[in-house]
């Protein structure tokens, strides 16, 4: 859990708004991200809250993971 | 090395908050007037304060996963540990008190409060400070001084939002130096 910067020190390379798929295996979760969390992550990578899209508010819940493990949705 | 949570509590909320003592320090006069203002601005000072305290708690609990996540090599098993983590948490919406913060990091299966009031005597006072930097914030946002008020006086000074100030100060690295411990611990690797 080490670090040498502040969250505000780097370009953001996923922003609120943004349409993601996350990979787990044989399943796609589609998501939108609802937080930039900041480069809080394993090695300074960027963290984000995504909420799935396709879901009713009232059964999904955000949850953070690493931007990294994201896909953007053209 | 420190945690980046760590890093951003003392470098941009330390700066957000020295800019509140700035105008503190900018409210000239003697009379009347400038005891309103100073009294706005402390009370500002106090929620700044629960709120940058509670921005760092939480980075550090969405830290403290991303390590122990890292360790589970199957995504489909890394998604849910890491839904599960942040389930429901109460940093995400409640006050930085310690019976929310002992709540979230209670997941990691450790006795958080035990842990940090053993490390240091100075702690249960620090610890005390918390609660009663809690209080005030509710107090402040609700507009309900009762639960604070003092022999009738519901003025916060700004020697009191010091004091919080300190105490935070101080549990953020308690807090980023216990949590580290718990992290190697669970991963088995040696404390850095």
């Amino acid at each position: 859990m080490a670090a040498k910067h502040a969250k505000s020190s780097r370009k953001a390379r996923m922003k609120v708004g943004d349409r993601v798929v996350l990979h787990l295996g044989p399943q796609d979760i589609f998501a939108e991200v609802v937080e930039d969390r900041g480069f809080i992550g394993v090695g300074g990578r960027q963290l984000v809250g995504i909420r799935r899209t396709g879901v009713s508010e009232e059964l999904t819940q955000s949850y953070e993971v690493p931007a990294e493990e994201l896909e953007l949705v053209k | 090395m420190p945690s980046r949570s760590l890093v951003t509590w003392r470098i941009d909320a330390a700066r957000a908050l020295d800019e509140i003592e700035g105008a503190h320090r900018a409210v000239g006069g003697t009379g009347r007037g400038r005891r309103f203002a100073t009294q706005q601005i402390n009370q500002a000072y106090a929620v700044l304060l629960s709120s940058q305290f509670q921005w760092f708690c939480r980075d550090l609990h969405s830290e403290a996963v991303d390590e122990l996540a890292g360790a589970i090599t199957i995504p489909m098993i890394r998604h849910v540990f890491r839904t599960q983590c942040v389930a429901g948490r109460k940093l995400d919406f409640g006050n930085p008190n310690p019976g929310n913060i002992g709540s979230d990091f209670g997941r990691f299966t450790m006795d958080f409060w035990p842990l940090v009031m053993n490390s240091d005597s100075r702690n249960p006072r620090r610890r005390a400070s918390l609660e009663a930097l809690n209080r005030w914030r509710n107090a402040i946002a609700h507009q309900d001084f009762k639960t604070v008020l003092t022999q009738g006086i519901s003025e916060l000074g700004l020697r009191e939002v010091r004091q919080w100030r300190t105490a935070c100060d101080a549990f953020a690295h308690e807090f980023d130096r216990v949590v580290a411990a718990h992290v190697d611990t669970i991963l088995s690797r040696p404390s850095k």
